[in-house]
């Protein structure tokens, strides 16, 4: 069964002759267990794209459906619960929220949920991003690199049925940005994580299983590796 | 270049009204209530200028003594004979007491012709006094003394030495009224009563046609012979004149008094003011950083927000004004809708003026500090994200010595408070020691935010995630916490105070009641037949409980310098007489050869406990002193003896004490009259004078809440604004909590805790600075008035003042949760 299927999606921003038809029918299905880019030309639709996927934003028309649950018409208390169960978040910059610190922010989703945080994964997915010394930091006190990793952290220890991530090496250099990539990928290939990441850098895309290409909020090309 | 860094500001305020509005709302506040209170106090004197007169308008001359002797017989004759003069009537309140001398009621006798233009009463039934021994009562008096036209009472002269007179009551009639009740007879029976014969006033009524300067200087002529008289001769009118100018003194200091609660209400909008500009500024500090990066100078960004803070205040000052001038026009429309005449307050352009020019001062000087911080701003950080820019770290150093000094200055105050105790420095040292404690609080704030936050917050940590969030959000900015918290500390500081004192006055009232009135109702017989008929009667009647019958008797001393009453009574069978308590000694040692004195009485006798002393009247009693008292004795006697004793020392007369079980008072009064006493016996209702004297704790305790509220107002607003600001300062921090799950309604939790938790600290400290102020201000003032710990009241002000801060929360945290998650990924 597949991790995310959407049907026909049509997103316009605006009324009258201002509207921007920012996504034109697209469909698609993420299996699970892969990793998926979404690459296009700056305005292309990708963000807006993941948004309507991740129920972060309602579609014109359309349907969205995560696992075996349609985002579309559900309430926005429903949709709350299902991103903080069932979706995990990267984004590409404030991640992380400044009060809290960084422990405080990866468990987050499960203090929200009112649910004990799952110690085992926890404790193995801190060790495999190396962040465990910085725990008790606050977002302030992280560079942009680690910064990114506690938002990983956060996104892989609740188990979630997708990870969505939205440009999350923009705001990194290169080696950061490399590191970050390698543990979604690891985290797909050895947690069996399904991911779906939005980038226009090739490079990062070089990374994915299967690279979605969208032109002016059409898919124009799906390659699977 | 300075224009054009301000030019880059304004137009930010400008584009954002509705900011402009939030920093200035404290200001806007500010001078509402400062023009409002002048306004107020135009109110209140024109309307008391138009009203008030004490004196009747066909009264055309007054002749009055300033201090000394009354007018005497002849110069009240002279008056009456000179040219010109139809009527005179002289005017004299005289005081007595009704039932008991020490126990009874207070009655006031005033001098009034009865009819005609110079009286100031109406006849309500029965007939106006016209021969000796005769008075009219007016409606309460006669309902709280229980006469009617017909019946008799039995009055006390004020010094003690007179012999009770026994007056009938004529008529019943209407007059002005006072706290006391009031009698009123015409002013040759007030002289022959209090055996007084003169008057400090005389009205006089001019015949129709009479020259009334002349007449004037005729009595001043006929009066002033004697130079060692102060008498004043003055028209009617001006008299009227006078009064109300007296009335409205009266209001003067009542306006000093509350001029100073607006003082600090100004000083928390200063301090709102600031913090708020804090805020916006950090929310700049991007602009200001890259105007530093491309050549703006320190001194010009300085000037450029200080011109900005005064543009604000200017603005929101004028608005207050307004609107405060508005309240102002409608205020006798008001009051007209609820039957009152109130006066308007006219259009006081200088005090507008005044108070528009000073709200820009206040809100440049406010703006100061934190334009320096902002101007700080390393050109670097227009390079830097959000994030980064909301990292907030403790304090400086220099602030933590500063405030550890300023620590060490308050205790140094502090010291010299209790060392001056009494003197006329201490309220003076008192005030130093608020100031400079404030001033600690204002900079080691942000060190304290965190250790309250674990005990204060530890409730709201079970809340559940909003809850934690909430905590570890203001834990995260302790600095903006400080800032807010402090404001409420500052009128929680001063409600904590006067809480105390007032209820330290409230314990006192409450000993002294328990002495001076310790039953609803009291009999006093006049004779020694005794009462045990009417003891029993009462105890039969389900309307009564505690029915304790007293014997009491005066004592003087052996060589007769002073004198006291004695009484006998069970200590153990009342409440309120259960709760007399003793400086020295035990109250339950009396027995046979043992006596209880009063404070007084001990100090009169230099008596301590254990010592024996001689009680004298007819007989002589030697007793041990096995208690004293920490103030009077039950009615207010010198000494409590066994009743075997009381009648050693002879010349007792008895009485009774009842509670009221149930029913009404007017009621109970009615059948405690007719429980079948003897003749001559005279009833009090006790109950009155307590309530009385709560009614006046408790009136002074609302109206010192009133006035602070006004303090807590502004914080308030403080709190609404800071948290309105920071929702607009974290719609990204919002947007990815949504993002990650946190359901609208939480997040409007999250945001309304946020905001009681400013409240809650600024109330916790301010309860730890108010106590120890009004302990000290208590013990140094020496009032004499025991200290108290109010917890419930003090908890109950925390709560309210962390509900209404919740409330000034609300509005900002609904618009918060009206951010959408993808507000989070929106590069700013
Ligand atoms: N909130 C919005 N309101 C109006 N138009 C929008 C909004 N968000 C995105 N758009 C428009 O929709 C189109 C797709 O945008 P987006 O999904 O952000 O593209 P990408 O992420 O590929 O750069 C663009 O033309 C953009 O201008
Ligand atoms: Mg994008």
């Amino acid at each position: 069964m597949s991790a995310v299927t959407a049907t026909d999606l049509v997103k316009i921003y605006g009324t009258g002759p201002g509207a921007v038809r920012a996504l034109d029918g697209v469909s698609a299905t993420f299996d699970r267990g892969r990793f998926t880019a979404i690459m296009g030309a700056s305005g292309s639709g990708k963000s807006t794209f993941m948004h309507c996927l991740a129920g972060l934003d309602t579609v014109t028309s359309g349907t969205v459906t995560i696992g075996d649950t349609e985002l579309t018409g559900l309430t926005d208390r429903a949709l709350t619960g299902v991103r903080r169960d069932r979706i995990g978040f990267v984004f590409q910059a404030f991640n992380l929220l400044p009060a809290l610190t960084a422990r405080q922010n990866i468990t987050l989703p499960a203090e929200l949920a009112g649910r004990a945080v799952d110690q085992d994964l926890f404790d193995h997915v801190i060790d495999v991003l190396g962040i465990g010394d910085r725990l008790g930091h606050r977002p302030s006190e992280l560079s942009g690199g680690q910064q990114q990793r506690v938002a990983l952290a956060r996104a892989l220890s609740t188990r979630p049925d997708v990870i969505f991530a939205d440009e999350p090496t923009g705001n990194l250099d290169s080696r950061s940005g490399t590191e970050v990539l390698g543990f979604l990928r690891d985290s797909v290939h050895r947690l069996g994580q399904t991911v779906v990441m939005v980038t226009h850098d090739p490079n990062a895309a070089g990374y994915a299983d299967r690279v979605l290409v969208l032109a002016d909020g059409r898919i124009v090309e799906d390659t699977t590796r | 270049m300075t224009a054009i860094v301000l030019r880059t500001q304004l137009s930010g305020v400008l584009r954002r009204p509705g900011r402009l509005l939030m920093t200035g709302l404290s200001v806007l506040v500010a001078a509402f209530v400062v023009f409002g209170t002048v306004l107020a106090y135009a109110i209140v004197s024109r309307t008391t200028l138009d009203t008030f007169s004490a004196t009747p308008e066909a009264v055309s001359v007054v002749a009055y003594t300033t201090g000394g002797a009354p007018l005497d017989p002849e110069q009240v004759a002279a008056i009456r004979t000179t040219a010109g003069v139809a009527e005179v009537a002289g005017r004299v309140t005289a005081t007595f007491t009704v039932g008991d001398a020490s126990a009874g009621s207070d009655l006031d006798l005033l001098a009034d012709p009865g009819t005609g233009p110079l009286s100031r009463i109406t006849l309500v039934s029965g007939a106006y006094p016209a021969a000796a021994r005769q008075i009219a009562v007016d409606r309460r008096a006669a309902g709280r003394l229980g006469v009617t036209v017909g019946g008799t009472l039995r009055l006390n002269t004020p010094n003690r030495a007179g012999k009770p007179v026994t007056v009938t009551v004529t008529g019943i009639v209407d007059g002005p009224r006072d706290s006391a009740e009031r009698a009123w007879a015409p002013d040759q029976m007030v002289a022959a009563l209090s055996g007084e014969p003169g008057f400090p006033r005389v009205d006089v009524l001019a015949g129709p046609g009479a020259d009334i300067p002349a007449m004037i200087n005729g009595m001043s002529e006929r009066l002033l012979r004697d130079p060692t008289a102060y008498v004043s001769v003055t028209t009617g009118d001006s008299m009227r004149v006078r009064e109300a100018r007296a009335a409205v003194q009266q209001f003067d200091q009542l306006f000093a008094l509350v001029a100073m609660f607006v003082a600090i209400a100004v000083v928390a909008a200063a301090l709102v003011a600031t913090s708020t500009f804090r805020i916006v500024f950090a929310q700049r500090m991007r602009q200001l950083a890259l105007l530093r990066a491309i050549g703006a100078q320190r001194n010009q960004l300085v000037v450029a927000l200080a011109v900005e803070g005064a543009v604000v205040g200017l603005v929101t000052g004028t608005v207050g004004v307004l609107l405060a001038q508005a309240a102002g026009f409608a205020a006798p429309a008001l009051a007209a809708m609820f039957g009152r005449t109130v006066s308007a307050p006219g259009v006081p352009v200088g005090a507008a003026v005044a108070v528009v020019l000073g709200a820009g001062l206040l809100t440049a000087g406010a703006v100061l500090a934190p334009a320096f911080a902002a101007a700080g701003v390393s050109p670097l950080q227009a390079l830097r994200s959000a994030s980064t820019l909301a990292a907030e770290r403790g304090i400086t150093v220099p602030r933590l010595v500063g405030g550890l000094l300023l620590v060490a200055v308050t205790g140094g105050i502090a010291w010299l408070t209790v060392r001056s105790m009494g003197s006329s420095e201490a309220l003076l040292y008192l005030v130093g020691t608020g100031a400079f404690g404030f001033g600690a609080l204002i900079l080691l704030g942000p060190v304290l935010i965190r250790p309250i936050l674990a005990v204060a917050g530890w409730p709201l940590r079970r809340f559940g995630p909003a809850g934690r969030l909430a905590v570890s959000g203001i834990g995260g900015t302790p600095r903006r916490a400080a800032a807010v918290s402090v404001v409420v500390a500052l009128g929680v500081t001063m409600l904590a105070g006067t809480v105390v004192g007032i209820s330290s006055l409230q314990l006192w009232t409450d000993r002294t009641m328990a002495s001076r009135t310790p039953a609803d109702l009291a009999m006093f017989a006049e004779g020694r037949g005794g009462l045990d008929d009417v003891v029993a009667r009462l105890r039969a009647d389900s309307r009564f409980r505690d029915v304790t019958p007293f014997r009491m008797a005066d004592f003087s001393s052996t060589d007769g310098g002073f004198s006291h009453g004695a009484i006998a009574v069970d200590l153990t069978a009342m409440p309120m007489l259960r709760t007399l308590e003793a400086s020295a000694g035990q109250v339950t040692a009396l027995g046979p050869g043992k006596v209880v004195l009063s404070a007084t009485a001990a100090s009169d006798l230099g008596a301590g406990v254990g010592e024996v002393v001689t009680l004298r009247s007819d007989g002589t009693v030697r007793a041990e002193v096995v208690a004293i008292l920490t103030g009077d004795g039950p009615l207010r006697m010198g000494a409590v003896l066994t009743p075997a004793d009381l009648d050693a020392l002879g010349g007792a007369s008895p009485g009774v004490l009842a509670d009221i079980a149930t029913g009404g008072r007017d009621e109970a009064l009615a059948a405690f009259r007719g429980a079948g006493a003897p003749a001559g016996t005279e009833v009090a209702v006790l109950a009155d004078a307590r309530d009385k004297a709560d009614g006046e704790v408790s009136s002074l305790f609302a109206a010192a809440v009133g006035l602070l509220g006004l303090t807590v107002l502004i914080a308030a607003v403080g709190v609404g604004t800071t948290t309105g600001l920071s929702v607009l300062e974290r719609t990204q921090e919002f947007g990815l909590a949504r993002a990650l799950g946190l359901t609208r309604a939480r997040l409007r939790l999250m945001i309304g805790m946020e905001a009681g938790l400013y409240g809650l600290i600024g109330a916790v400290l301010g309860i730890l600075l108010g106590v120890p102020m009004a302990w000290l201000a208590l013990e140094s003032l020496r009032l004499d008035l025991p200290m108290t710990l109010p917890a419930g009241r003090l908890a109950a002000i925390a709560l309210v003042t962390a509900t209404i801060t919740v409330l000034a929360g609300l509005l900002p945290a609904r618009r918060a949760a009206r951010v959408s998650p993808v507000a989070a990924l929106a590069a700013d």
